[in-house]
């Protein structure tokens, strides 16, 4: 087999930290698979510089500049600007492809104004580098070859920024919706979120983000075994279960990669292009970015080339995580936003608890005994009760739309003492 | 004597496999679906690693409790979608062994390369199918499969288009058994794994249904189930009744990348094994 030289020409758009970071670093890993025709920012005193830096064309005017000798535009912009950028590739939508950084919009307003634009184009990716970092592929990679049986949870700790940790959970799920969710408070500074699935996964994401940081990391829990970042996990498991640690590789103390050993087994991943990005003098060096270039490289590779797990993540993919992460950290009601994963996911997820004790359902916060019996409701320890929104309120929670092991409630409001409750 | 379809009956995933002879599927098992069939064949693999090829057969899939997985609802989809009276005459998983320097199957022809002459070709419907799944990371040196989109009645020349699909665990794709076809020889260093489904016609008789694994397999698949007892094959002899899929699949054509890269080859360089086709 011969394979045919396809270098493919890629058009940037933007010229700010994330570019210089990480979006031009990475097409240059990818030099022998794509040629950077031009770099576009709104002004010349920002794009000049970076322009003559990575010595690329400087693109001034989208409007003038030829787009059917484009492949693919990638675009990292502020999100207000996303939709102003879609509109001025416009003419050369059915040809053109799409790589569009996250979060592709941050309001209701900004979806409306995208996601039509978006429909139009031959081809959207989402720059969804984080579940793309090498970690979490060799993660991916080692639960797939069933080293720890069918996984069950997934725990990320102080690891999961919204839309990225969601999307990395997602991608065990086959971007599958979420079915449920809850969200617990830590003081007034973290809070923990937990998704549910249709095929039994589960996941928490424990706060506040910290990956700048060491400590934290993930634990994934499967059938028969799992897999985490703290080799003293070891001490609290059982026997029965195999324990995989993973690991960076390092060669005199520099990241190379990452190595998942254990049970007799070890799976390795080398990063290659770590070393490459080292050589490019970048202004932020840090692991973290060089990081975030490999996850990109992985993303980009899915776009004409590689059939990797991004093929499935389309902008619709990408909104989704946004919005329903960022309802999910505020304990609001989660809603499928605007219907993007409208044919599999409930418009409404339901939040639930479990009581602890015998408590009640009260139609106000005052205390049970100061209630009459039509304003109480009676619940026994171990009954669930689920809503569609809940608002905290100091000790008490209130609840809407709630039920009770399924049974609907009469009236819109009631209240919970939240010591009497746990997770359901 | 079959009534071949028209390309005006065939949905637009078999209209591509009619033309190009190969669709790209969308993702029909999760992270999540392939550790748990890797996890429930990796013992049985390897026991049997001291076998060129090993397989992991339906009596097999039944008993480690992976059949339902197996055939899930969105294998059904892709299946069903391909045509609608789909009947198993494959059936297994396998793995090929590593480090070789020949392709594992027809290493005889040229470059390895082959069309299925155990299944009839009819020019405007496919009528027998396969589906492949890789269960392991396929590179170029994994024993990739590799495709030719040509006519496929034409010898296969040097340069011809053609397609190498190398891809992570999960990568799916259904192929015309008439189209040439290798396995590019696995030189890597880990056995190769992969699902292969296989379907045809309910017209055409099923030579897989009268095997022992499949047959300890059917004595435990209840009837009942519409599109199972069409795909058991417990209607072949019958008119089943079309079926359609519960969600269409689209089709994704995939543009040849690569040329044919042996010496000129026959037009007969068609593998033998179909001496005496079973339905003609």
């Amino acid at each position: 087999m011969i394979e045919r030289a396809a270098r493919r020409r890629v058009l940037i758009v933007g010229a700010g930290r994330r570019v210089q970071g990480n979006f031009l670093p990475a097409f240059r890993c990818l030099d022998d698979r794509y040629e950077i025709c031009g770099l576009h920012a709104r002004t010349w005193a920002r794009l000049l510089p970076v322009a003559q830096a990575w010595g690329v064309a400087a693109v001034g005017d989208l409007g003038t500049f030829d787009l059917s000798t484009v492949d693919l535009v990638a675009i990292s912009v502020p999100t207000a600007q996303n939709a102003v950028v879609l509109q001025a590739l416009l003419p050369a939508a059915k040809t053109l492809h799409i790589l569009i950084d996250t979060p592709v919009a941050a309001t209701e307003t900004e979806l409306a104004a995208c996601r039509p634009l978006l429909a139009q184009f031959a081809g959207v990716t989402v720059a969804e580098d984080y579940m793309n970092f090498p970690a979490f592929t060799l993660v991916r990679d080692a639960a797939v070859r069933g080293l720890i049986g069918r996984p069950r949870s997934l725990s990320l700790f102080n690891i999961g920024y919204r839309y990225h940790g969601l999307a990395l959970i997602r991608s065990f799920t086959g971007f599958g919706p979420v079915v449920q969710s809850w969200r617990r408070a830590l003081g007034t500074h973290g809070t923990i979120v937990g998704y549910e699935f249709a095929d039994g996964f589960s996941a928490t994401v424990i706060g506040p983000y910290r990956r700048h940081e060491h400590g934290g990391g993930l634990l994934l829990e499967g059938s028969c075994g799992f897999i985490t970042e703290a080799a003293t996990d070891a001490s609290f498991v059982s026997k029965k279960r195999e324990m995989f640690v993973l690991q960076p590789d390092r060669s005199d103390g520099v990241l190379t990669g990452y190595a998942i050993v254990g049970g007799g087994a070890e799976v390795r991943l080398a990063c290659p292009d770590l070393a490459r990005m080292r050589g490019m003098g970048l202004a932020d060096a840090s692991e973290l970015n060089l990081l975030r270039g490999c996850g990109l490289i992985e993303v980009i590779r899915s776009i004409f080339h590689d059939k990797n797990i991004n093929r499935s993540y389309g902008y619709a993919q990408g909104l989704y995580d946004s919005f329903v992460s960022l309802h999910a950290a505020r304990g609001d009601a989660i809603l499928d936003p605007c219907g993007l994963l409208a044919a599999d996911a409930p418009a409404v997820l339901p939040w639930r608890r479990q009581a602890d004790q015998q408590t009640y359902l009260k139609a106000s916060k005052k205390a049970s005994a100061a209630l009459g019996a039509a304003e109480k409701i009676l619940v026994r320890a171990g009954d669930v009760v689920d809503a569609t929104r809940e608002a905290r309120q100091g000790d008490h929670t209130a609840l809407y739309g709630a039920r009770v092991n399924g049974r609907e409630l009469p009236g819109t409001v009631w209240f919970i003492y939240n010591p009497a409750w746990g997770l359901a | 004597m079959y009534l071949a379809r028209t390309m005006a009956e065939l949905t637009p995933a078999a209209r591509v496999l009619a033309r190009d002879g190969l669709v790209m599927l969308p993702d029909i098992y999760t992270v999540n679906d392939l550790a748990e069939l890797n996890a429930a064949m990796n013992t049985l693999f390897a026991s049997r690693q001291d076998q060129k090829r090993s397989y992991v057969r339906p009596d097999d899939m039944m008993a480690l409790g992976i059949l339902d997985l197996v055939l899930s609802p969105a294998m059904l989809d892709v299946l069903f979608t391909i045509m609608p009276d789909p009947v198993l005459y494959h059936l297994h998983a396998y793995e090929i062994e590593a480090g070789c320097s020949q392709p594992h199957i027809f290493a005889n022809q040229p470059g390895g390369w082959h069309r299925d002459m155990d299944s009839a070709y009819f020019r405007d419907d496919p009528t027998h199918v396969s589906v492949f799944v890789y269960l392991s990371d396929v590179g170029p040196d994994d024993g990739v499969f590799e495709f030719a989109s040509q006519e496929p009645e034409a010898a296969l020349m040097r340069g011809a288009p053609a397609m190498s699909l190398t891809g992570s665990a999960g990568l799916a794709f259904a192929w015309h058994r008439s189209f040439y076809h290798r396995a590019a020889p696995n030189r890597g260093p880990r056995r190769r794994r992969l699902l292969k489904i296989s379907i045809q016609r309910n017209e055409f008789p099923s030579v897989l249904m009268e095997k022992d694994y499949v047959r300890r397999m059917l004595a435990e698949v209840p009837a009942g189930n519409p599109k199972l007892d069409v795909l058991l094959g417990r209607l072949q002899g019958l008119a089943a009744p079309h079926q359609a899929a519960s969600r269409m699949i689209a089709p994704v054509r995939v543009q040849p990348m690569a040329t044919v890269d042996v010496t000129q080859a026959a037009p007969g360089s068609v593998d033998g094994s179909g001496a005496g086709l079973p339905y003609d």
